[in-house]
Parts: C-alpha cells; structure tokens; sequence
C-alpha cells in the first residue's frame, strides 16, 4: 500500500520533477539523487523511495509507447507511429514491441492512459457490445 | 467470376481499419461498491467507466493520483489491476411508455421475468431541472383519492409534497392510494373518449426497501389495476449502495421523458432517508469529509438537485409535468433531524403522519397542524374550494379545544357544537387503505357535514354513514355525480341536486 502522507507525495512528486531532462526522465539525474539518498538517507527512506518509483513510472509510461501486436510489423511503421505520437503529445516519445497472437490482426499502442485499438479483437468486441 | 472477385477486392480496398482510442486505467482497490483506479486521465466528473465483465462504475471523486468510482452491479469478480475504461457517457437509462407495467433495477434493466423492454429512447440520469422560463405556476390537482389531504393539503400537478412520518404510519399507503386513483382517474378518462383528458402515469422508486415490500406493494397495485399506469424502479436492501443512491435519478429521467414530452407524471420516492443513509455509505468509503450525522457536506444538494427536477412546463414547452411525493422516515417523530429538515425545506409542503393518531385508530394518521401545502387552493377544483374552506381552520380548532375540553365538563353551548363538528370531521376522514375516493364523491361528503346533515348521526356511526353515503352517491346519484365532475363547481342546481339526494339517503340509512 503506497503512502498517502500528503508531505512525502509532494516531495517524491518534487525528485520526479528535478530527474526530468527536456521532458524525459535522465538517467544521469536519477542515478544522482539515489546516490544522494546513499550519502546522506533522509527519514523514511523506504517510503520517499516507493513513492519516487510509483510516479516515476508513471513518467516514464509517458513516453514510452508499447505497441502490441500480432502479424508482424515493419521498422518503418513503428518510426512512423513515434513520430505521430511524439507529435500528437508534445514530446518524445520510444516504442517498444510486444507481440500478442490474441488480437488476431492488427495493432494496439498504449501510451500512458490512452489505447489506440486497431485489431480485429478491439473492433469484434466493439461489435459485440453494440450488439448488445 | 472474374467480376465477383474484382467486386469483392473492391469492397475490401473501401473497408478502413477503424481505430479507436480508449482513457484506461487500472483497479488499486474495490471494497463495500467503491473502486479505486489509477490512471483514467480523461475521466469527467458522472462519467461511466467500464469494468471488466461488463459491469459499470460511475467516476465520482477525481483526484490528483486516483479517481473514485462506484460500482453498478456485482463487483465481486473484480480485482486489483483490472483495466477500467471511460465510455464518454454519462449513465442513461430506457424511457418511455414501453416501461409502463414493468419492474426494473436502478439502471433500468427489468427484473419482473418479464423479457426485455421494447424502447430506443434513452434519457441520462443526472439531469439539470428546468430552468424559471419554461416553468409555470401548479395550478392542475393531482387527485389523491384520500380526503384529508385533497381537502386540506391539496397537491398540484408538478408539486413537490414531502409525506413524513416515523415507521409504520401509513406513509407509502398514502403514495400507493395516490397511484391506484390515478389509474382509476386514468381509466375513468379513456373510457369517456375526452380529447383534452390527460392521463396521469406514475412511478414508485423503491429505495432500500425489503424485497417483500416491494411484492406486495407490485401485487396490490396489479389487484387494483394500477401496474399498467405504473413503473416500479427497485433499489432494494440487499443491493449495492451505488445502485440505491442511483435509483431515484434513474426514476426521475424515466418521469423527465413524461414531462419532455407533455404528459403528466408522479413519481414517489420511498424513501429518500435511506436513499441519503445509502449516499453517507459511499461519500464515507470515498474519504469524503463527513459532517453533521456524518452525512457528507452535500447531502442537501443530493436532494434539491433530485426535486427540483419535478416541474409543470408551460404550453410552449409541452405543458407536461412530473409531480414528487418524496418519503422521509423520521426516527421517534424527530422532523427536526438533518435528513428531515433538508428535505422540508426543499418541498412545497409537507403531509405529516402523527403515531399517535395511528395508535388511535385515526387512519390516514394526519397531522392537521404540521401538515401543509404551499401551493394550496390552487391546485384544487372550485366545487372542493366551495366546501371545504373552513375545514382545517375547523379541525385545528377541534384539536385545542378538545385539549381544553379535558380539565372541565362546563362547556357551553358554542364550544360543544365544535367539539362536535370536529370529532365528526375526524370520523368522516377515517379512510381505509388502498380504497381512494372520487373527487366527487368527497365533495358530496363534506358538503353533507359542512351543512349539518351528518349533526343526527352518532360520532360512533359516522364511518358506517359516510360508506353507506358513498355507496348511494356513486351507484344511485351517478348523474348527480357525472354532473358535478363536469362542471367542477358548485352550482344552485348541483345544491339542490345533493340536498334531495341526501334526503333520500337519510331515509335508507335510519
């Protein structure tokens, strides 16, 4: 169960902000702030750290776009679907592949909380409710 | 063959992969109805979202990290990390007349084992009332059936009248009684082939009520052939509080599209002290700060929000109108209590059910003092205005002097006669459950008291008189009493009418 003390969410909210380099998460600036932790260990350390991870993840879901699947897909596609997203959200934004023989044909892209359907699973489904 | 090929290839070439973007999130927590969900970035305030399973939540807390949503339905298969979905919709419900006769849940879905509802129209529940324009003065009555409270606390077409009372007083009797007289009133109506007769469908909402109550509340209506005109919304005990404190939203949109349409409609409420025990239980789940009795701070909200949607609609909008009798249980005839006073003040008045008057057999049980309608007169017809005037003022007399009356015999002549008046008002408004009385047959009773034809009968015998009165007017004066109904007046003629009649009656009952 993540924290919800409101002065550690505020602070772990804080590290995210200063770990950000042109909007995306700098590893160089991670690594310095845990080293910074290492040197000198606040109170609470577990929990700042929990916090820090939970909504640094979240930051990272940002720009990372997972693209799933099934059929087969061309490079020039996936540099097509980053630059449309990066566009579309104002930032830089890296795919990464995951196959899912489920979705039949077609594609899936999550990017944060948004997912773009375009297989025949999502459209059957779609279909299917509608029906009903 | 070629060609079909080429056909087909051509259909397929036109055919475009649809892409469509989903808000997602993903469960943190589910307990007691309310899910936690992280993610939902898009979600709006009211909104849908979509479980898996096909179960439905309603966004209600949107906060910086999590988004607070009750559960509509089974949430048992549920689990943390499930994918939510918004749907972009606020929560709707079927309307129409197809629902007419029919039971079903808080989202409208039947539970009568009577198949699906045949209707395309659906209505959101969460609507904003009609604004000043469009609205007009409650001038039509709703007819009650029940004497006490068509003569002394008339209820308007589009009036909001609370009925409150502590368990066990004849509160949804008063609302049941209401439904079956409409639907005499409705039949009466057809069956007379008056172009301007509007009939007048109702809606009981059954919030947090016994599933046996519920039957037998659904079976007497069914005996006294009021299901038809009726739709019965149930949010019972057993179900969850999400779907309890939707239910009276959900009937009140399935009443808007009577009102939207130009029709007449009434909807009770039974009752909105469970409907706000059900709000405390979700607005307390959701960490929402609570307040006095713990109810969260708009609890008052919860309710004017809800009647305000009851309205008459003037004749460029329709002319249709949706009428509320809320129910408030009070606990040990506290009406100063939260819930109580809220709901007080939101209504144009208030039928107060004493205990007290129960226990003595007075039934209806109704406070003459604390009960009152704030559109009065107005919404009733001349001929009961004619009559029945004086008769509160009388009653409420009868009351104090009946207190006074304890500490002494000596009474003088003026203050028996009252006292005898009074008594034998309360006598003629003792009604039986479930049987309302015609307007005009109510006018012809008090017409009888109001002119001192009930003074020789026995206080004792003044109900045997008034059912023996009712019988002759309604099955020997039908004329008279067709004639009253058409000229909602009083007239010399319809006088001499009633005079004769009671005559003869007289001379029967002796």
């Amino acid at each position: 169960m993540l924290s919800t003390d409101k002065q550690l969410v505020q602070y772990a909210k804080k590290l995210v902000q200063i770990s950000l380099e042109e909007g995306r998460v700098s590893d160089e600036r991670v690594n310095a702030i845990l080293q910074t932790f290492a040197a000198k260990p606040p109170r609470r350390l577990k929990t700042i750290l929990k916090l820090y991870l939970y909504y640094l993840k979240r930051e990272l879901r940002k720009s990372q776009a997972v693209i799933e699947y099934a059929g087969g897909i061309t490079q020039d596609r996936i540099e097509a679907i980053e630059k449309n997203l990066s566009a579309r959200y104002g930032r830089p934004i890296t795919a990464t592949l995951s196959e899912n023989p489920e979705l039949v044909a077609g594609l899936r892209v999550s990017v944060a909380d948004d997912v773009y359907d375009a297989t025949v699973t999502g459209n059957l489904n779609n279909l299917s409710q509608l029906v009903n | 063959m070629s060609t079909i090929i080429e056909q087909i290839e051509e259909e397929i070439a036109k055919l475009e992969t649809k892409t469509v973007k989903e808000n997602t999130g993903n469960i943190i927590s589910v307990a007691d109805g309310v899910a936690k969900i992280d993610g939902l970035s898009e979600v709006m305030y009211n909104e849908m979202v979509e479980f898996p399973g096909n179960v439905y939540g309603i966004a209600l807390n949107l906060e910086a990290d999590e988004v607070g949503t009750v559960i509509l339905g089974d949430p048992s298969h549920l689990k943390e990390g499930d994918e939510v979905k918004t749907t972009g919709r606020l929560l709707s419900v079927p309307v129409g007349k197809a629902l007419l006769g029919r039971v079903v849940d808080a989202i409208g879905e039947p539970v009568d084992g009577k198949g699906p509802i045949a209707t395309d129209e659906i209505y959101p529940v969460e609507k904003i009332a009609p604004g000043i324009i469009p609205r007009e003065s409650v001038n039509q009555p709703v007819q009650t059936g029940i004497m006490p409270i068509d003569v002394m606390t008339p209820v308007g077409r589009g009036q909001r009248e609370l009925i409150i009372g502590d368990r066990s007083t004849g509160k949804t009797t008063i609302a049941i009684d209401t439904i079956i007289n409409q639907a005499k009133i409705n039949k009466q109506g057809e069956a007379s082939g008056a172009p301007d007769y509007r009939p007048l469908y109702s809606i009981y909402v059954a919030i947090g009520q016994k599933n046996a109550n519920v039957a037998r509340t659904l079976g007497v209506l069914e005996k006294h052939g009021a299901l038809e005109y009726t739709i019965i919304v149930t949010a019972p005990a057993s179900d969850n509080p999400a779907n309890q404190y939707i239910a009276p939203y959900s009937g009140c949109a399935m009443g808007e599209w009577f009102l939207e349409n130009g029709m007449d409609a009434l909807i009770v409420y039974d009752d909105l002290s469970k409907h706000a025990v059900a709000y405390r239980h979700i607005s307390l789940i959701l960490k929402r700060p609570s307040g006095r009795e713990a109810f969260p701070g708009d609890v008052f909200y919860l309710h004017a929000r809800l009647l305000e949607r009851s309205a008459r609609l003037n004749e460029d909008n329709g002319g249709g109108s949706l009428t509320a009798l809320p129910i408030i249980e009070t606990q040990a005839s506290d009406v100063s209590a939260y819930i109580p006073t809220n709901v007080i003040s939101i209504t144009d008045g208030q039928i107060y059910l004493e205990p007290d008057l129960f226990n003595q057999g007075i039934r209806p049980a109704i406070s003459v003092g604390l009960s009152v309608s704030r559109v009065g007169s107005a919404a009733q017809i001349k001929a009961i205005k004619q009559v029945a005037g004086k008769v509160k003022l009388e009653l409420a007399q009868f009351g104090e002097l009946q207190a006074f009356a304890q500490f002494g015999s000596d009474l003088d002549a003026r203050t028996k006669a009252q006292l005898d008046r009074g008594s034998r008002i309360v006598e003629l408004f003792k009604q039986p459950a479930f049987s309302p009385i015609p307007v005009e047959i109510q006018l012809g009773l008090l017409w009888t008291m109001q002119n001192g034809h009930f003074d020789d009968i026995e206080v004792s015998k003044i109900v045997a008189a008034s059912e023996s009165l009712q019988e002759f007017l309604s099955t020997r004066k039908e004329d008279l009493m067709k004639k009253v109904l058409a000229e909602k007046e009083l007239t010399e003629e319809i006088e001499d009418g009633l005079k004769t009649a009671i005559e003869e009656w007289k001379l029967i009952f002796s």
